[in-house]
């Protein structure tokens, strides 16, 4: 009895000491910390500083959903301040061997094939083929290399098989999308132009915003399907989304073909741009500090042309 | 940016307004890029999420084009060479309809 008594005290106490040695540790940090931290770090410039810095945070925060941020930043350190090649693909080839977090080895797997694509074109298919043997649950990481093989017209088979994985990866409507897009692309590149199409509608009523690059694609794809009709609708969709060079000089040059009148022409502007008002979006008013810190402000509709560029530094 | 910057000097004088709203959350580094290249268009921070929220910007850099009635009349994500030829045509349609 007594010394039952005892084992519960020390297993008390032990769970105090435990409780307070671990406290910083249990308490899950706040996603917003670990985005100022890495924030943070980011503008150190000194390399090596910065890069020690990456791996703590890394080191520190195994579950992070920031982490895949991380190792892109330790990436961009290396590769274009550093420019250590070597240095990151020894870095890479470990990290997608210890590493379990799959956003994470797709990072490392997208920049070893694009040192390949650079470098070695005739082998970077090989960072494919191995990813087709490991897979990784990352349908973006097979979608981008898939399509820049076929953009380059490299390894088709390769870049097929590749798309065809991005598809059946798809988490969302707008992955779906885009890798259809992307699988269409691939088969219009090996010159089969029926699925090219079948992809490509598809993918095409599957974004949430119209895309330019999707509807280019189906508009090429319906060209060679032999479907010129449907080619210059699509082109026309494009032309209704903006006043793209290459959309316009193919639509007037059908529309030559066609011997349109003036009337006639004049009437596809007009139906054009009626096209644009019905599918725009109201602009909304806002008032943002410039990097001086004063209110600017923006009011729509104020009778003047406005151009807002949403932008990053690079 | 530099192609942005070439826009604001040809249109800024023809009533054109051309805002640059960073979104990146990186107050500093925009300021000293945006220092070194000598960019004379104005340049707003958004630290609030509201390019996100109101405008559903989801990746940069993405260009839209207000047209005089505040209808967004123009979207485009990502930027390729010749891209600032397609932003100058759509703010040519835009003046050239816009009543005197």
């Amino acid at each position: 009895m007594k010394s039952s008594i005892w084992i519960l005290i020390v297993v008390i106490a032990a769970g105090v000491v435990v409780g307070i040695v671990f406290k910083d540790r249990l308490k899950p940090p706040e996603p917003g910390d670990q985005q100022a931290q890495l924030k943070e770090i980011g503008d150190i410039t000194d390399s090596e500083a910065k890069l020690e810095k990456l791996q703590h945070f890394i080191a520190d925060y195994p579950k992070s959903e920031l982490k895949p941020r991380a190792y892109s930043s330790i990436a961009k350190e290396m590769l274009e301040a550093l420019k250590d090649t070597t240095r990151f693909v020894g870095f890479a080839r470990q990290t997608i061997e210890k590493e379990t977090d799959p956003e994470s080895k797709a990072i490392m797997y997208y920049r070893l094939y694009d040192i390949k694509a650079e470098a070695k074109p005739e082998e970077a298919a090989l960072v494919g083929s191995e990813l087709l043997k490991v897979p990784i649950d990352v349908g973006w990481l097979y979608n981008y290399i898939g399509y820049d093989l076929a953009d380059r017209g490299r390894d088709l088979d390769l870049a097929l098989s590749l798309c065809q994985k991005s598809v059946e990866l798809a988490k969302t409507r707008d992955d779906s999308a885009s890798f259809l897009d992307a699988r269409g692309f691939v088969y219009y590149k090996k010159g089969m132009y029926q699925e090219a199409v079948a992809d490509l509608e598809k993918a095409v009523g599957l974004y949430s915003e119209p895309s330019e690059d999707g509807l280019r694609h189906l508009a090429m794809a319906y060209t060679k399907a032999g479907d010129a009709a449907k080619a210059f609708a699509t082109y026309r969709k494009i032309l209704v989304i903006g006043e793209y060079d290459y959309a316009r000089g193919t639509v007037d040059s059908m529309m030559t073909v066609e011997r349109y009148s003036p009337k006639k022409k004049q009437q596809f502007e007009e139906g054009l741009w009626q096209d644009r008002a019905v599918g725009a979006a109201s602009a909304v008013a806002f008032s943002m500090p410039n990097l001086a810190g004063q209110a600017v402000a923006f009011e729509p509709a104020g009778g003047k042309v406005v151009l807002l560029n949403f932008m990053s530094p690079t | 940016m530099p192609h942005l910057d070439e826009l604001y000097t040809k249109y800024a004088a023809k009533g054109v307004e051309i805002l640059a709203i960073d979104v990146s959350g990186r107050k500093d580094l925009t300021q000293k890029v945006t220092a070194d290249a000598g960019y004379k268009a104005p340049v707003l921070i958004d630290d609030k999420g509201f390019s996100r929220d109101q405008y559903k910007i989801r990746a940069t850099p993405t260009t839209c084009i207000v047209d005089p009635s505040g209808k967004v009349i123009f979207r485009h994500l990502g930027y390729g060479p010749g891209m600032e030829k397609t932003f100058e045509r759509e703010i040519e349609l835009l003046l050239a309809k816009k009543p005197a």
